[in-house]
């Protein structure tokens, strides 16, 4: 029996792979996640030693992708770099996965409730502000920093997932396979996490995926303005932030932490596009 | 109040309203004031065309709404009355099996796993080994091969999936089941091998069900009791030959009249009925089939008629009483007796 | 004749592997009379259908052989200009769900001039006034104020009244009915029937119905043709295949059915399940469920014999006769 579903998982992986959306998402994603793993080896020189002669250096043999203002070695910085862009969009969609799962099954299942009242109420004035300027506002109270960064993201995150969970939810529910778990005598419990949560699984991992390059964009807009990760760690958005003076003579400096903002950001959200098209069965049809 | 041993269900003036939005707090009478008795062993019929309630009917005694009122007998208890915490030993001994073969089947579950968990949740086996060899057991018992257990719904036919919907209903030894349309999203040829299993076991076992549908052909070949049912009431019950052979309701008659008899021998030209169903929130006052009926008097606008017995056994809602007809299906012909 | 049909063949290529969903269908349709299409699911002849039409999405089908002559012309080698002057001015077609098939933004009026307008060229006001025609044609109650409605504010049968009336409303000399009435109540359902009965009489349309309900058929029907896994395995005047029929399929169709006008204990059934068009045997499709399968039968598949004046089996225990 474990053997069953274990084969159906391998075909269901295989046939994701097939998919050209996918397939791209997850090589991107899996490049920049090797490379927040195995940083200490990947990166040529120390990331954080400063050697001003080489200020503003363009690509050389020496220095790959050049140096910053201070010398530094961008490759090095980069590779650095996406442990913490990676690290902090993993945690603020666990975070905001975690409540907005909570939050939007028991509204979802209870739909027209006073629960489910109040929680939208609630979730609809956190979607008010742009999440960015709620972020913003959440680390003026705390401070800057890898956790309060992951943190004030999460908590703008948390709107959009319960929606998106309260609407899956909602579309479950619907199915008769769920008035049939009543029928029999599931309990409530029992039937929201047996029956009514892994059917809703598809979508809520597909927003998930795409939250993550959200996350990725938030770190960076707010580490550029100077909120988030605070200097000298490296981290994409403050060394776009850093090369701005310099645009019109070391282009490169800014340029290259935004190739690698851009290409994280489409790698999640091609993944999430693959995921989206693997999942609704009508698109898979007309292909087919 | 005696029951007899051999009824199972007993229901009395059930209602269930529904308020909408729109149009301004409006009532939808689903169901209207149905009384019942379902015989131990036996096959009850509910017949009717959509919206006449039937369904409705089997989701309130099923608790999976509530009722508005009424009451109901089944086992000896007053099931209208049971707390929420009381509901789940009433899920034992009553069961449904769903129209839709394609949905009401948890795709992420195993058939075996379908099967299994409702001897689970009331705990009725001794321990996991029991509980699998009783799901195959009950697998074998609906005419599926053992190692379909560990497949998935997708991967059945629909017949395949609804002999599965029988066995999960089966599983728990249920004193009823109801059977919302079984078969209408089946093919014939596979739609006869399913009433003939329902049947079959009916015997073996002597289950009771509750049978709904909206096709005649099919309540005849498996009810032994009928009731047709227009905008949530009753309007005849009885013996399902006699309402067959001798149907005294003019929506009976209607009903019978309007079916497609795959006969070409059949004479084609019959009176049709004219008009459509009312919606059930604007119900015509007296009898609600007044609008449609070819033989609508004054009174019939006035009081709502009720279930009458006409014959033995057989109840009508029409206030014409002394009429008698026999229908000749086959020659489309409604013959005074 | 008005439709002819010849050794029609089409495949689809699906990544589960090449569906064979015509395989060889022959059908002849004289004017003014009604042919019924029946079968169950898969067997094919919701595709033929739309294979006159030509709506079937070419890729992922293909048309493999065959012709669909309509008046000489064959349909399949039209150029699409030409078909679609064709559809709706000549050959028309209404569906299953009458609710998903009209638009839900337009009023039930504005959908039936809409179609006159294109193909008769008249001005709205015009178009209105003719709908208004249709729907009192159509016996629909108020057929002034229906034009107003929406289809959520109709019933199924209105709805389905609306689409015959669309569908009639550039006279063409076919009308196809796909399971038009199969989501209709009973009473509902012998309604539509006898209208399209009596609008047959009264213009000399000819129908092609296609169903699974063979009540319809013994209700409707001058010939039918049962189909099975992509082809017709029997056809002939309606007398002949409902007394007399031949193909085991076709025996075993009418006998799994319950009766309404008889009191049965049980009901005979079919063995087995229906075929897999992925992976057609070689031999007669029908061959693994037959109680009365001979070896030949699994080896070669049988071909079209005439037993009679318009009955035709596709069996090989009928060839002999």
């Amino acid at each position: 029996m474990a053997m069953a579903s274990a084969n159906r998982n391998l075909v269901l992986l295989c046939k994701m792979l097939r998919n050209k959306s996918i397939l791209f998402g997850l090589i991107v994603i899996s490049a920049l996640a090797l490379m927040a793993v195995l940083a200490d080896r990947l990166m040529p020189h120390d990331p954080l030693k400063i050697d001003l002669e080489k200020r503003l250096q363009p690509p050389s043999s020496e220095h790959l992708l050049g140096a910053d203002s201070l010398g530094r070695d961008i490759l090095s910085r980069i590779i650095l770099g996406s442990r913490v862009s990676l690290g902090i969009a993993l945690g603020v969609v666990l975070l905001s996965l975690t409540v907005g799962i909570i939050l939007g099954t028991f509204s979802g299942y209870f739909m027209g409730s006073w629960l489910d009242e109040a929680v939208m109420r609630v979730m609809d004035i956190l979607m008010v502000f742009p999440g960015v300027l709620l972020a913003m506002v959440l680390l003026g109270v705390t401070g800057p920093g890898f956790l309060n960064l992951t943190i004030a993201i999460g908590v703008a995150s948390i709107a959009p997932f319960t929606r998106v969970v309260r609407g899956a939810v909602i579309s479950v529910k619907e199915n008769m396979y769920v008035e049939a778990a009543r029928a029999v005598g599931e309990s409530t419990q029992s039937i929201i996490l047996r029956t009514i949560l892994p059917n809703a699984l598809a979508p809520i991992l597909t927003y998930a995926t795409l939250r993550m390059g959200v996350a990725v964009l938030y770190a960076s807009t707010l580490s550029f303005l100077g909120l988030g990760i605070q200097p000298p760690n490296p981290e994409w958005g403050i060394m776009v932030s850093d090369g701005r003076e310099f645009l019109r003579v070391a282009p490169h400096v800014s340029t290259f932490p935004g190739l690698v903002i851009s290409m994280a950001v489409l790698g999640f959200n091609i993944l999430g596009d693959g995921l989206n098209d693997f999942f609704n069965p009508r698109v898979r049809e007309r292909r087919g | 109040m005696t029951l007899q041993a051999d009824i199972v269900l007993c229901v009395k003036d059930l209602r269930k309203h529904f308020k909408v939005e729109s149009p301004k707090r409006a009532i939808v009478r689903a169901v209207d004031g149905v009384s019942f008795e379902v015989k131990r062993g036996q096959t009850f019929g509910i017949v009717g065309e959509s919206g006449c309630g039937k369904t409705t009917v089997a989701r309130v005694v099923l608790r999976l709404e509530e009722p508005t009122s009424g009451s109901g007998i089944f086992d000896g208890q007053e099931i209208f009355k049971l707390g929420k915490s009381e509901l789940k030993p009433l899920r034992r001994k009553m069961q449904i099996v769903f129209q839709d073969p394609y949905g009401s089947l948890n795709p992420r579950q195993t058939v075996i796993d379908s099967v299994k968990r409702p001897m689970m949740i009331h705990g009725v086996t001794s321990g996991g080994q029991e509980t699998e060899r009783k799901a195959l057991e009950l697998l074998s018992i609906v005419g599926l091969n053992p190692d379909q257990g560990s497949r998935y719904p997708h991967e059945l036919s629909g017949g395949q999936r609804q002999r599965v919907a029988v066995a999960r209903a089966l599983s728990l030894n249920p004193q009823l089941i109801f059977l919302d349309e079984p078969t209408s999203a089946l093919d014939v040829s596979v739609q006869a091998q399913v009433l003939n299993m329902l049947r079959d076991l009916q015997t073996k076992f002597n289950l009771t069900y509750v049978f709904i549908s909206h096709n005649l052909s099919l309540i005849r070949f498996m009810s032994h009791m009928l009731a047709v049912m227009y905008l949530g009431k009753l309007v005849e019950v009885g013996p399902t030959e006699n309402i067959f052979q001798t149907p005294h309701h003019p929506y009976t008659h209607a009903l019978l009249s309007a079916i497609a008899i795959p006969d070409p021998g059949v004479s084609k030209g019959r009176p049709i009925l004219s008009g459509e169903v009312p919606s059930p929130i604007n119900i015509p006052a007296g009898c609600a089939f007044h609008p449609r009926c070819p033989y609508v008097t004054e009174e019939c606008k006035g009081e709502v008629p009720p279930l009458v017995e006409i014959d033995k056994r057989q109840y009508s809602a029409c206030i014409l009483r002394d009429r008698r007809y026999r229908l000749d299906l086959y020659k489309r012909l409604i013959v005074p007796t | 004749m008005l439709l002819e049909i010849s050794d029609l063949r089409l495949v689809f290529h699906t990544p589960q592997g090449i569906v064979h969903a015509l395989n060889g269908v022959n059908l002849t349709l004289e004017k003014g009379k009604v042919l019924g299409i029946v079968g169950e699911t898969g067997c094919g002849k919701s595709v033929t259908g739309l294979s006159i039409m030509r709506l079937v999405p070419c890729p992922p089908g293909r048309y493999v052989s065959g012709e669909v002559l309509f008046e000489g012309n064959d349909l399949l080698k039209l150029p699409i200009t030409e078909i679609r002057d064709l559809r709706g001015r000549e050959i028309a077609m209404i569906f299953q769900d009458p609710m998903t098939s009209l638009n839900p933004v337009l009023s039930a009026g504005d959908q039936v001039a809409e179609a006159m307008q294109l193909h008769q060229h008249i001005g709205r006001r015009e178009a209105i006034m003719k709908a208004v025609e249709l729907f009192e044609n159509v016996k629909m109650p108020d057929s002034q104020e229906m034009t107003l409605r929406y289809p959520h504010q109709l019933s199924g049968g209105m709805q389905q009244r609306v689409m015959i009336a669309m569908a009639l409303s550039c006279k063409p000399k076919l009308l196809i009915a796909d399971e038009a009435t199969s989501a209709l109540d009973v009473t509902i359902q012998a309604q539509v029937l006898s209208l399209m009965r009596e609008l047959k009489n009264k213009t000399g349309l000819t129908l092609l119905l296609i169903t699974h309900d063979m009540g319809v058929v013994a209700e409707m029907c001058d010939d039918v043709a049962v189909m099975y896994a992509g082809s017709v395995v029997e056809s002939g005047e309606l007398s002949e295949i409902f007394n007399k029929p031949l193909h085991p399929y076709t025996r075993g169709l009418l006998d799994c059915i319950p009766k309404p006008h008889v009191k049965e204990e049980k009901l005979p059934t079919i063995g087995g399940s229906v075929i897999d068009l992925i992976n057609l045997p070689s031999g007669c499709a029908f061959e693994p469920r037959c109680a009365e399968s001979q070896d030949i039968c699994r080896k070669e598949p049988p071909t079209e014999a005439l037993v009679g004046r318009s009955h035709r089996v596709r069996c090989f225990l009928n060839s002999g006769n």
